[in-house]
């Protein structure tokens, strides 16, 4: 019965997933919407991090360095060569990706502590080059996309079709993330979080393994930067680039359940229309969202740092482990029964 | 030449200061083992509370120093005994999230009561000179230089001769053995915080008459902190004295010849050239 | 030969914990590795499987040189290993557990799943592959490290005190299970401190002593040699004297 449920859990989620796309029909208000393709957008990164640091649990935390290289990528290739951002959000992941494996290659071999620090380093850098470098990103003040609807453009007058889009991908990312709990990849780079030593006495190559998932979750994660950049229609690298949204991804994951498919999903549905609510409410008090955002991460990790799906598996795990131990030790009255 | 000696005695002494806040966050790290993202933020509440005097009662930021840093330790000891506490059981990524949401409240709890402006002590030492020959030498940096060298001395003082400072130490070296020797390690770990945090504040009260306050003013202060503790081999105080000196020094000589605009690109170049070449820091121990 | 351990040295410092060891194996049989704490009998092990680098010799496996080869290749080529400290992943069930294992020699899920729950049952722990490791007891822990060892189908499996720890009748119990993994046709070398288990099991057995070897031969004969008796059970002795 218990596997039963543990399977339900994920067609559960999965109904989640898909019901939400009625939610940008049903509401027909731009501010609502706003909020909903938001929340997929950032379910979608969320999910694209918790892809390698969910899983491995090594957290990266200069996610945004990879999220704007697909924003710049996708704005600046058809604003200035009027390539179609489709195209550059494809050159956005080749860009990534390269990069995470230059930046993985190096540090992915580092031990905790150190690894996290260097990729807050490396957004760092990321954020200085795109600040520089104003010939090519236009330096602090930012990229603006025209509005020039159509789909060839990747922006459009409605909010309908972001909304397709944009679930489109959080579906996408999540979908990968089911298929890699059930692969050799995922087994080994849960193993390697776990215990290196022991992962590769097994045969799981773990610098390969960790390469791999990174590569993979910077290149999900520009897809997403992609996709911001050509709904929001302006970009400036000292807040795409930051480290408050290198956190964000990390605090949907943590509140939804890190290493879990849906648990960033979750976590983003919870959170991004409580925070963006908020904000609207109280838009007198710059800094407050922030802050509350803040107090919100301080408050889930002193009170529940394992989140909402990693709790209730927890539980289901111990509660199976007591009812078997139980059942053993009444067991010697079945089998004496001759069971 | 004479230019040369000019920018590299200024950058000596502004890596006093540095090297100040550093030791600070090695004291954390070493001892109480936490990675302390909030490190620059309380440089950042040192700098506001010394501006608050200033504005409010017209105290020059050196003579509010002693209530400033009493401030500074109290904030200290309530971080320590309402977050971090809680904590030094947890997985280093549960703790480096923690400081980090620390972090985000103190930032824009600070954009909330001051607003994004720079706030400016404009006092005596900040625009004036001390000349020996041919340097001139801003007042405020010496004065910061020989402040952060009197503590120095002091907190050398402290950690070699008192019982605490030997605990601490200790502690340091084997947190599990210091405890079977009867070391009180809550109470050290506490100590070590707040004197961090004493230390990190009073590098912020000494920099207020040089630089603007503004509420992320410590992220750029807390990366160098990070860069100065591994490269001084995380846990060592003299290593992070060395390291904050040096990074004085580059960062001066890379103003002076580059231009500042890639300095800050070239602080994590070489924190991750460090990182990946030699991550036990140039005076660590191997292992 | 199966293994052949060709002059094996390994350094710390300038201590040699297993000091110019050579030995050979056959394909099928079982050979125990005893000696007292220290003598290196765990160093060796890392030793082969690519754990620690050698400061000299050589290790050849089936016709292979595999010096200086990653601990992971040298599982995919079939020398798998458990450990004396029990090393599970504590927040993956004893099924996925084991198919960490088992992707070593297939990528394909269902393929996977089936190999390793066919080493959770050779181990007699299919019952609890839906456990989470981290709530297994000692002795399915113990179970849980060779069926790990056991997915990757290896040809040789080195075992690490497997038994160390465990009551008389689980003692029993993975005497059945060393038996019956090698009744399938997997090489073990074994390294045990109960001498009455290990006398029974090996076909085999090496002494050693501060890194050297210094007996082999039968169970019977090892059992009789005075050197053996004066370097390794004069050792114990004193050692629980003290």
């Amino acid at each position: 019965m218990l596997k039963n449920l543990l399977k339900k859990e994920n067609s559960v989620l999965w109904i989640i997933a898909f019901a939400s796309l009625i939610l940008p029909f049903a509401i027909d208000n731009r501010y609502y919407q706003d909020i909903i393709i938001l929340t997929f957008l950032w379910a979608g990164l969320s999910s694209s991090w918790n892809l390698y640091s969910g899983y491995c649990g090594r957290l990266s935390i200069g996610h945004a360095a990879f999220m704007g290289m697909g924003a710049y990528s996708a704005s600046l290739l058809s604003i200035n060569f009027g390539i179609t951002p489709w195209v550059g959000m494809v050159v956005g992941c080749i860009i990534s990706g390269t990069a995470a494996l230059i930046i993985g290659g190096t540090t992915l071999r580092l031990k905790g502590t150190f690894f996290v620090l260097s990729t807050i380093a490396f957004a760092e850098i990321m954020k200085t080059v795109a600040i520089t470098a104003k010939n090519v990103t236009n330096g602090s003040l930012g990229v603006q996309v025209p509005y020039d609807p159509g789909f060839a453009n990747l922006v459009f007058a409605g909010k309908i079709p972001y909304a397709l889009i944009i679930w489109g991908y959080m579906i996408l990312v999540i979908f990968i993330c089911t298929r890699l709990e059930k692969s050799k990849l995922g087994y080994g780079l849960i193993a390697v979080g776990e215990n290196q030593q022991a992962a590769e006495n097994l045969g799981v190559n773990s610098t390969k393994t960790m390469l791999i998932a990174y590569v993979l979750s910077a290149m999900l994660t520009s897809i997403g930067g992609a996709l911001f950049v050509q709904y929001v229609r302006f970009i400036e690298p000292s807040t795409i680039m930051s480290l408050a949204y290198s956190v964000n991804f990390i605090l949907y994951a943590i509140a939804g359940g890190m290493g879990t498919a849906f648990g960033p999903m979750l976590g983003a549905f919870i959170l991004v229309p409580a925070t963006n609510l908020l904000r609207g409410a109280i838009t007198g008090v710059s800094g407050l969202h922030q802050m509350i955002l803040g107090l919100i991460l301080i408050g889930i990790l002193l009170y529940r740092p394992d989140g909402i799906l990693l709790s209730i598996r927890g539980a289901m795990n111990k509660r199976r482990a007591r009812a078997m131990k139980k059942e053993e030790e009444g067991g010697g009255d079945d089998a004496a029964d001759g069971r | 030449m004479e230019q040369l000696i000019q920018v590299l005695i200024s950058g000596l002494l502004s890596g006093g200061i540095y090297a100040l806040a550093s030791v600070g966050l090695t004291l954390i790290f070493g001892i109480v083992g936490l990675v302390n993202f909030a490190h620059g933020d309380y440089l950042m509440l040192a700098m506001y509370i010394a501006y608050w005097f200033f504005s409010l009662l017209g105290l020059v930021p050196y003579e509010s120093m002693l209530l400033n840093l009493v401030i500074m330790a109290v904030l200290g000891y309530l971080t320590y005994k309402l977050l971090m506490e809680r904590v030094l059981e947890s997985s280093h990524s549960i703790q480096m999230l923690l400081t980090l949401g620390l972090s985000m409240v103190l930032q824009n709890l600070a954009l909330m009561l001051w607003r994004a402006d720079y706030r400016n002590i404009r006092v005596e030492v900040t625009n004036s000179t001390i000349d020996i020959g041919f340097l001139h030498l801003g007042t405020a940096k010496v004065i910061g230089f020989a402040v952060a060298i009197v503590a120095s001395i002091i907190l050398y003082y402290f950690l070699q001769k008192t019982y605490t400072g030997a605990s601490m130490r200790a502690v340091a070296q084997n947190g599990k053995a210091a405890q079977l020797m009867g070391i009180n390690l809550s109470r050290t770990y506490c100590m070590a915080f707040v004197i961090g945090t004493v230390l990190v504040g009073l590098a912020g009260l000494l920099l207020s008459p040089i630089y603007p306050a503004y509420p992320t003013i410590g992220n750029s202060f807390c990366t160098l902190c990070f860069i100065v503790v591994v490269i001084g081999g995380l846990s060592s105080v003299p290593g992070a004295i060395f390291g904050g000196l040096l990074i004085g020094v580059v960062e001066s000589l890379a103003g002076y010849y580059i231009g500042s605009a890639f300095q800050q690109a070239a602080y994590f170049l070489l924190f991750i050239l460090v990182l990946v070449f030699k991550p036990t820091g140039l005076f660590g121990h191997k292992g | 030969m199966l293994l052949t351990v060709d002059n094996v040295t390994k350094k710390f410092g300038g201590l040699a914990a297993v000091d110019d060891v050579s030995f050979t194996l056959e394909e099928g049989k079982i050979l125990g590795l005893i000696g007292p704490n220290g003598a290196g009998k765990t160093t060796l092990f890392n030793c082969i499987n690519g754990t620690l680098p050698l400061t000299s010799g050589k290790v050849v496996f089936d016709g292979q040189d595999i010096t200086g080869k990653k601990s992971f290749m040298v599982a995919r080529m079939g020398i798998s290993r458990s450990y004396q400290i029990v090393q599970p992943f504590g927040n993956m069930t004893a099924l996925q557990n084991a198919m960490v294992g088992s992707f070593c020699k297939t990528n394909d899920y269902k393929e996977a799943r089936e190999i390793a729950s066919q080493a959770l049952e050779t181990v007699k722990l299919d019952h609890k592959k839906d456990i989470v490791a981290k709530y297994l007891n000692l002795g399915e822990r113990k179970k849980l490290e060779v069926a790990k060892a056991l997915s990757t189908r290896p040809k040789l499996l080195l075992l690490d005190e497997v038994m160390a720890g465990l009551t008389t009748t689980e003692v029993y119990e993975m005497l059945e299970i060393i038996r019956s993994m090698n009744a399938s046709g997997i090489t073990i070398i074994i390294i045990e401190h109960i001498m009455e288990a290990i006398m029974n099991i090996s076909d085999e057995i090496i002494v050693l002593s501060f890194g050297k070897k210094i007996a082999e031969g039968t169970p019977k004969a090892i059992s009789e040699d005075p050197h053996v008796i004066e370097a390794y059970f004069g050792v114990e002795e004193e050692e629980e004297h003290a």
